[in-house]
């Protein structure tokens, strides 16, 4: 059994990356949803934003990383293209794109994917920016929280999609 | 006295207005530049900022600098008021579901020429 370069990498944006921030968002999004006076005592608050503000720059950090790692270190062996007479194995894009039963994973999946994915980082960050900025405020601010939980989601909803497509196509074409 | 003040401003929701509708406003851009690359084959071009990776450099880096160049902007304008998160919800709504749609590729593989 042997892990190449390409697999190493694929693993560490795809697996590795891209299953700690889907993880994780669950216990983000139930943090914010309980960050309040009724439900928890002043020092529970205290306690829970140091969790949501390390819970929340995580988030946003992994994918960053798994949206560059992504995009610098994979995806350009994944649409390099094949020079005259190459194996298109080796050449995942055009491999799909060759067989007319295989090119919607390209045409929709990977395209869609690569753009999508990139919704994650943006909406980790503003949330945890939102986070920091707000602190403890938070606790007396619902709305600002639903607003912050609906963009969680939407950064999840993007990095599954991102994640599912991606897995899908690997199995069809791998790096 | 000072602080006290600085401390009701922060209690605001002006800020999340303005960071929400930053994120709406770069993904939007991103969603523009996707549509508009397949209808425009020079813009296309012209967004390979990075041969490796093609267009998507350019696309993904100019919603990435929307988002960026927007969010101090419109921090500075609204985090003074409260009361205005709902507002810019429903424009963040409307900027996102348009994004989605000009960044699904059955939509914009139809613009390609």
């Amino acid at each position: 059994m042997e892990l190449s370069n390409r697999d190493a990498w694929a693993v560490a944006h795809g697996l590795v990356l891209g299953t700690i921030f889907l993880l994780a968002f669950a216990g983000g999004l139930a943090g914010l949803w309980s960050f309040a006076w009724r439900l928890v005592t002043p020092e529970g608050i205290r306690e829970r934003m140091r969790r949501l503000i390390v819970g929340t720059w995580g988030m946003a950090t992994v994918s960053w990383a798994a949206v560059i790692t992504g995009t610098y270190i994979v995806y350009p062996w994944y649409r390099a293209t094949p020079p005259e007479g190459a194996d298109l194995a080796d050449y995942p894009r055009s491999f799909l794109l060759a067989d007319p039963s295989l090119d919607l994973w390209h045409k929709f999946a990977f395209e869609w994917k690569e753009h999508i994915a990139f919704l994650a980082p943006i909406l980790a960050t503003t949330v945890a920016v939102m986070v920091t900025y707000y602190g403890p405020r938070l606790a007396d601010k619902p709305l600002v929280r639903y607003a912050l939980m609906a963009m969680f989601a939407v950064a999840f909803a993007s990095a599954g999609i991102a994640s599912v497509f991606g897995a899908l196509v690997t199995k069809n074409a791998p790096v | 006295m000072a602080q006290q003040e600085s401390q009701e401003v922060r209690a605001r929701d002006g800020a999340a207005a303005g960071a929400l509708l930053a994120s709406a406003i770069g993904i939007f851009v991103l969603g523009l530049v996707t549509s508009l690359a397949e209808v425009i084959s020079d813009f296309k071009d012209w967004l390979k900022w990075d041969d490796t990776v093609g267009p998507l450099s350019g696309k993904s880096s100019l919603g990435l600098i929307a988002w960026a160049a927007t969010w101090p902007v419109l921090h500075l304008l609204l985090y003074r008021r409260d009361r205005v998160l709902l507002a810019a919800g429903v424009i963040s709504l409307v900027l996102f579901a348009a994004a989605m749609v000009l960044m699904f590729p059955p939509v914009f593989e139809r613009l390609e020429r």
